[in-house]
Parts: C-alpha cells; sequence; structure tokens
C-alpha cells in the first residue's frame, strides 16, 4: 500500500512514537463561498471562492488511569480555499497545551507535534491538490502565548516559542513536504515522490521574514549544509506564480487571511486609493483608474515596508511561509490559463471590489429573505442541533465542481456547517487549560460540546504510534539541533539544580 | 447673555429627586404596559403552544449576546423537550420588576423535573444596591445526565447553609464566620473557570450578581429610603447615604454569574419577541433552501459568459485528462 492511500490515522500511527496512544478528533466544514481572499484586478469580478475548513484536534490518555479521560495536546486548523484556477491551503492556527511532556519520550524521538503537523498538512495538500491546478500552502509563524488553548500558557510545562523560534519550527514542519515531491524545474524520473501524484508535481518553498536578510538561519541544519536541499527553499515569494493574473497590480496579488499580519498594511494602502481624485467616497478602488497604490507600486517594495510596519518591527518578527505545488500537466499551458481564463475576464459592466462583492452576496440574501413574507399553515423546520450532521453527509452539495474538490474520503469525522464548525471552535477557546485537571475536565467537555453538535455519542478515532525511537542521535545531525528535536513548541529548559 | 448676571445654582439632590420621579414613572409604565399586553400574551400562548419545536427555534435564533449562554448539550435539551416558557411578573402591584420564568418539559432523559420555575426579586441591599435576586432551583438530574455536572446541586447546598445561618443569627451585623465545606469545594471548583463555558441550566442555580437580599432586608432598605427622601425633601438636607459595601461576599460561589442579565434578557427581548425570532428561524430555513437550488447558477450574470468561454477551449482541456473539473452533473447529487 502506498503512503499516498493511507488514511490520515494510517500516516500518523506510522510517524507517531511507538506504543503511545492517541485520540484524533477531526471536524471540517463542507465548501463554504465565502469573500475572495484576492482583490479583483481593475474591471475584474472578484473571483468566486470556496472555503472548507479543518479543525484537527490530538489527544493523550490521561496517565492517572484507565478511565477513558484524554487530555489534548496539540490543535490546528486550516482553511483551503479554491477558485477556479487555484487552491490555497491555509494553515491559521496551530498550538499546544504543553502536556505532550506527559508522555516523558526520549529526548532522541522526533518532535509528536511537530510530526503531527507535517502529517496533517502534507494530507491535506495531497488530498485536496487538483490534477490541473496550482495549489500554494501559505502560512505566517509569529508567537502568541496561547491561540487555541486559553490559560495553557500558565502550563509549566508549555514553553512558549519566540518569533524566531517558530519560524524555525515551521520551516522544520514543512520541509519533509517537500521531500515527498520533485523540485521544480528538475526532471520527474530520479526523484524519491511515493505518491503517484508527487511524481509529476513539483514543489518549491518560498520564506520572507521582513527586516532580516537571509532565510539560512531559519532552515532545519541538513538543509543549509546539502545545496540540493537548499535549492527547494527560495528566499522570497510565490505571489506573481498564483496571482490570477500576471499583469495585475500588486494589490490585487497579495491575498488576505483571517487575522493576517499584512492585511492592516494592505487596508492602509487602499485607503490610499480612495483618496484619487475622481473616486468617490465609498467607491470601490477597482472601479475607477488602475488600482495602483501611490506609495507601493511593486511586491518588493511592499514586503521592504512591511519590515517596517509595527508587526514586524521593535522586537517582534513574522515569517510569512509559502509552499508551491504544481500539476506537471500544468506547466505547458499555464500561461495561457493565466491570460485568458483569468485576465481576461475582464468582462463585468459593473465591477466590484473585494468587499463590495461581500457585500453583495449579503445584501442578496437579505433581499430574498425581505422578498418573500411567510403565508399560510406554518410547518415548523427541525432545530439546527438535531438536523445537523445527518444531512450534511447526505447532502445534495457534490463532491466537486469547477470552484472546489471535496473528496468524501478526507472529510472530518465530522462534517458541520460553517457557523456550527465556528461554534464549535469558540467552545475550545473559552476552556480554561491551565492545569492538568482543568484540561482534562475542558478537553472531556468539548469532545462532549462537539459529538452534540454533530449529532453523534462518541467520536474520534484511537491509534498506537509504531515508530521506533532511534536508538542513537541520527548522525549529521550537529548539536544544534538537538534542543529542537524532542519538543518542538514545547521546549523543555535544562533542569538547574 | 450678561455675563455679570449671577447664574441660579442647581443643586444635585434636585437632579437626583427628579432621577426617582423618573424612576416612578418607569414603574407605572412596566404596570400598565404588562395590563394591556398580558390578554395577548395569553393569546399567543394558545396558539404557539401547538407549534412543535417553537421555542427550540426561538433559542436559536436568539441574538449573541443571549445564544453565548447555551451550549450544544443545551441545545440538544431545549430541542428535545422543552414545551413551554412562560414569564410573568408576579409582584406586578408592589414591585414590578420582579420576574418570574416558568420552562415546562416533556418527561426527558436529562431530569426529572416537568417544571422548572425561577422567580427573580427585585430588591434593595442595606447599603443601596439594587438587582434581581433569587434562589436556586433545585434540578432532579438522572445519574450521569447532569450538565452542569454538580453545580446546581452545589449552589442549591451552599445557599440553604447560608440560608439557616442567617436565621439563626438576625441577619444585620454579622460577625464574620468561617465558610462552610461546602462553600470552599464550590468556590474552588469554580474559581479557575470563570469565564469557561457553562451550561445554560446555571441559570437555575443563580442568586445574585453582588449578594443575596432577604425580603426583610429589603423592605427595611426601602423604608430607610423612602425617610431619607422625604428628610431631605422637607427639611432640605439629608441623613448620609449609606456606604455601598465593595465585598462581594458571594462571588466566589455564584454558578451563574450573569443570571441576572439572562433572566431580563428572556423576560424582555426573547420572551417578549419571541414570534419574531421563531419567523426569522423559519426564514433561515427557506433561505437555505433556495441558496442549495441556486447553487449552479447564482451570483453573477458574467458567470455564464465565462462558462461559454471555457466551452471553447473545453475540448482541448479534456484531452489533458481532467474530465473531473468540469460542471457538476446533476446526477451526482444524492
Amino acid at each position: 500500500m502506498s503512503a499516498a492511500s493511507l488514511s490520515l490515522q494510517e500516516r500518523l500511527a506510522r510517524e507517531l512514537p511507538g506504543g503511545h496512544r492517541f485520540g484524533l478528533y477531526h471536524i471540517s466544514t463542507p465548501p463554504t463561498k465565502c469573500a475572495p481572499i484576492f482583490n479583483p484586478g481593475p474591471g475584474t469580478l472578484p473571483q468566486r471562492t470556496y472555503q472548507e475548513s479543518h479543525f484537527l484536534s490530538v489527544t493523550i490518555p490521561t496517565n492517572s488511569s484507565d478511565d477513558g479521560t484524554e487530555l489534548c495536546i496539540f490543535a490546528l486548523e486550516v482553511i483551503v480555499y479554491t477558485t477556479k484556477q487555484l487552491t490555497t491551503v491555509f494553515v491559521s492556527k496551530a498550538d499546544s497545551t504543553g502536556y505532550v511532556a506527559d508522555l516523558k519520550l526520549a529526548r532522541n524521538h522526533p518532535s509528536v507535534l511537530r510530526t503531527i503537523a507535517t502529517t496533517f498538512v502534507s494530507y491535506i495538500i495531497e488530498r485536496r491538490q487538483r490534477k490541473d491546478k496550482k495549489l500554494v500552502l501559505s502560512l505566517f509563524a509569529r508567537a502568541q502565548s496561547q491561540y487555541l488553548f486559553p490559560g495553557s500558557v500558565e502550563n509549566p510545562g508549555k514553553h512558549v516559542a519566540d518569533d524566531r523560534q517558530l519560524i524555525k519550527w515551521w520551516c522544520r514542519v514543512l520541509d519533509p513536504i517537500l521531500g515527498k515531491y520533485s523540485r521544480e524545474g528538475v526532471d520527474v524520473n530520479g526523484t524519491n515522490g511515493d505518491g503517484q501524484e508527487s511524481e509529476h508535481t513539483t514543489a518549491q518553498a518560498y520564506l520572507i521574514v521582513p527586516g532580516e536578510d537571509g532565510i539560512a538561519q531559519f532552515l532545519p541544519p541538513d538543509v543549509r549544509l546539502d545545496p540540493e536541499l537548499r535549492k527547494r527553499w527560495t528566499a522570497g515569494h510565490p505571489l506573481r506564480d498564483i496571482a490570477p493574473s500576471p499583469t495585475v497590480p500588486p494589490r490585487c496579488m497579495i491575498p488576505s487571511f483571517p487575522d493576517d499580519p499584512k492585511s492592516r498594511f494592505v487596508d492602509e494602502l487602499d485607503d490610499e486609493l480612495r483618496d484619487t481624485p475622481g473616486m468617490q467616497p465609498g467607491q470601490s478602488p477597482t472601479k475607477r483608474g488602475s488600482g495602483m497604490w501611490r506609495s507601493i507600486k511593486s511586491l518588493e517594495q511592499f514586503w521592504e515596508t512591511m519590515a517596517f510596519r509595527q508587526e514586524c518591527s521593535s522586537g517582534r518578527m513574522v515569517g510569512f511561509l509559502w509552499m508551491v505545488f504544481t500539476p506537471g500537466d500544468l506547466n505547458d499551458d499555464h500561461e495561457l490559463l493565466d491570460s485568458q481564463e483569468a485576465g481576461g475576464r475582464a468582462l463585468s459592466p459593473t465591477p466590484i471590489g473585494t468587499r463590495e462583492g461581500q457585500d453583495l452576496v449579503q445584501r442578496r440574501s437579505k433581499e430574498s429573505r425581505r422578498g418573500k413574507k411567510l403565508t399560510g399553515p406554518i410547518i415548523p423546520r427541525v432545530p439546527r442541533i438535531k438536523s445537523n450532521s445527518l444531512s450534511l453527509s447526505n447532502m445534495s452539495q457534490p463532491e466537486e465542481s469547477p470552484y472546489y474538490y471535496w473528496p468524501s474520503d478526507s472529510r472530518g469525522q465530522i462534517v458541520l456547517d460553517d457557523k456550527d464548525y465556528k461554534r464549535a471552535v469558540e467552545i475550545l477557546l473559552r476552556l480554561d487549560f491551565a492545569n492538568h485537571s482543568l484540561a482534562v475536565s475542558s478537553t472531556c467537555r468539548w469532545l462532549e460540546e462537539v459529538a452534540v453538535l454533530g449529532g453523534m455519542t462518541s467520536w474520534g478515532q484511537k491509534l498506537t504510534g509504531q515508530r521506533k525511537a532511534p536508538e542513537v542521535a541520527p548522525a549529521g545531525n550537529s548539536s544544534g539541533t538537538t534542543n529542537l528535536l524532542s519538543a518542538g513548541l514545547v521546549r523543555k529548559k535544562p533542569k538547574v539544580r | 447673555m450678561d455675563i455679570d448676571q449671577p447664574q441660579p445654582t442647581v443643586f444635585y439632590e434636585e437632579l437626583s429627586e427628579l432621577e426617582h420621579e423618573f424612576d416612578v414613572a418607569d414603574l407605572e409604565i412596566i404596570r400598565k404596559q404588562w395590563e394591556l399586553n398580558a390578554p395577548l400574551y395569553a393569546k399567543r400562548e394558545a396558539l404557539i403552544s401547538k407549534i412543535p419545536n417553537f421555542w427550540a427555534l426561538v433559542f436559536e435564533q436568539s441574538p449573541p449576546e443571549f445564544d453565548q449562554f447555551i451550549q450544544p448539550s443545551d441545545s440538544e435539551l431545549f430541542a428535545d423537550c422543552l414545551r413551554s416558557l412562560a414569564v410573568d411578573r408576579f409582584e406586578l402591584a408592589d414591585s414590578p420588576r420582579s420576574i418570574s420564568v416558568k420552562f415546562t418539559f416533556a418527561p426527558n432523559q436529562w431530569f426529572d423535573d416537568e417544571v422548572l420555575e425561577k422567580k427573580f426579586w427585585f430588591r434593595r441591599a442595606r447599603d443601596g444596591w439594587t438587582g434581581l435576586v433569587s434562589e436556586p432551583v433545585k434540578i432532579h438530574w438522572k445519574k450521569g445526565k447532569d450538565l452542569t455536572k454538580g453545580l446546581t446541586d452545589a449552589a442549591a447546598q451552599v445557599f440553604e447553609r447560608e440560608r439557616n445561618l442567617l436565621g439563626s443569627s438576625n441577619g444585620a451585623g454579622d460577625a464574620p464566620r468561617e465558610p462552610s465545606a461546602d462553600y470552599v469545594t464550590l468556590a474552588k471548583k469554580l474559581e479557575s473557570n470563570e469565564d469557561g463555558i457553562g451550561s445554560f441550566f446555571t441559570f437555575f442555580g443563580f442568586v445574585s450578581e453582588k449578594q443575596y437580599v432577604s425580603a426583610e432586608e429589603s423592605a427595611a432598605a426601602n423604608r430607610a429610603e423612602d425617610d431619607r427622601r422625604k428628610a431631605r425633601k422637607e427639611e432640605g438636607k439629608g441623613e448620609e447615604e449609606p456606604e455601598e459595601d465593595l465585598e462581594d461576599t458571594r462571588q466566589d460561589v455564584e454558578i451563574c454569574p450573569h443570571g441576572g442579565d439572562i433572566a431580563a434578557l428572556l423576560a424582555e427581548d426573547i420572551w417578549a419577541n419571541a414570534v419574531k425570532y421563531f419567523t426569522s428561524a423559519q426564514e433561515m430555513d427557506d433561505e437555505e433552501l433556495s441558496d442549495m437550488e441556486f447553487e449552479e447558477g447564482d451570483w453573477d450574470v458574467s458567470d455564464e459568459e465565462i462558462d461559454i468561454r471555457a466551452l471553447v477551449k473545453g475540448k482541448r482541456k479534456e484531452k489533458n485528462g481532467t474530465p473531473e473539473s468540469g460542471p457538476p452533473s446533476k446526477t451526482q447529487k444524492r
């Protein structure tokens, strides 16, 4: 059985430390229409965009007894945005509780949290790759004490990585994924790809840390030392390659994501557009003129200036990471596709900008609501809580459309609509992981409430790790790596006596 | 305007007295409104009692400030067995701000109670604080089904013990006493979980946002307040206001810190505007359906234009082996 066809559960079992038991809790949404992540080019329509959210939470059994209670150790959220041309996999949140330390793994064991992150992200990338479309993975690494597990910062077992450590951590998470694909511009034969799709697909990683000159310092040591591996990491960004069209102004090449450190900058620059002579207040930036910012004329300038923004200066640092996956048969007519399908979309008589597009969607739904007044006999509907999971699993939404790909083999065990999905994440954000017993009851509480949302009595998948601990630290790993090997985000401080 | 002319002096006391008059008027408005609406609410009750899921759908559609107190497991319970919700102003003549909320349930898997009724008295404390206070309602949870994980039971127990103690001394001027073991346990349980998620049913254990005030204490405080006002009016100067007791004596055992707000929201918004919320819940249903029906051709006319372009290139694309990226066929729908 090739690794490509394995389920998430099987993949994680292969990679996680031998003999240790884990629980997997995976929820997701159907692809749901959302506001476009790219600003539309001048005179073009916003791209129809769908988003599919995934949330994975991993637990370990509590060490006290075998009563079935569990403890969350790590969770991450990945959002898949799709348009007719592009798949964007955005890692929006990742956080640990610090209780992975309870496993008391040997120091030379590969990090559990990093393994989970690598496996899950790589799984989503493979399962959401469309044959004729580019896929880009995007994330920003910046340290926060607690993203998902409130109170976890109070757990002495959790060591909050600083910005620099976190950027390095993500590079280490993503680097193993590159190994499954051939490098851009290299003959596909003679690579170590293990899945059929991967063999034809090339992958390239990009990193920008505004205000830092090189990227080598952030890369894993083995990559730094090996020129071949090093080529797979580009200091820079792929925004031109993934843009809806190569000819649009910079503001239309920079996607924006939830909680995006560069969005505030983009918004401020957009204000320049609104001041352009001839613009009406409230008018869309794309409606008139070229859509060019006045102060920032190129992507390069954008990133240079980003270094001076509050988010990236005065001691703070953000790593912007991308990985671009290009299917083999896309390369030939790639440019043609760009110019005809995307660039050539400038058709609409009433062009609208991103926000305006969003408003439009909202306005329309409101209109339809107001449009018909309810009349006649009342047939009350079933409350949502009773109809959730069931109706979604056999709902009429097709597995694929020109705008998304949603295979049934790689959805969450519980599929929730967007509203209930947000509720599930929201519940986690209101729990408390400050100490062991609170974390156990909070884990239990979250699992119970999400089960109710999904209309299930119990859920989750159990697995036992199969990976043997390395006998000795692998040769070639210099001393610089060992301090990050065993714990990833959760780094044990050497004990002082 | 002549700036040399002395300005007539206005006293804070005058503003305060005016505020009091507004307050009296407000109470009268509540009374009148209640009297006028009561027969209509009775009529409404007769109608909505024949609509299954009415209250579950109302709660589902409630605004975020109320919805935030309802967890999925609470929603499940309401959807399963909540039969009716009734609000009353049971002290309309003396204290129209006092309210009671009565939930009626069908036999269910969670608890034995058919009716859970909670009363909120609008009272004045010795120190001048006014607000809604209540007494814990015991819920007879079935084994292993307590959505509050023992909190409502603990709250009832702690309250009972406090009241007994209060009965033995005469209330005023209590000497500081050792907190009971129940109290300490409950306080500890709640300590680090203040803003955690609690079941909606902790609402039934609510006592007060600040302190418990007995009917006697409230009556005495109201009399004292009236006397002070009279004194101010007649003699032009008043006794000193009571000093507010800043110590939140009960706060570390209050299992539902927002209970008063929830009661007010229930009475003044959710219950009062139930028909509006129900209708909007029904409209949501329609909207979702229509959204699905028109999935294929929606949003923009120009999408059709794009599809025409895609058709032109369609043949060549198929050669590349990507038939699956074509438009979804109806047969794929299950």
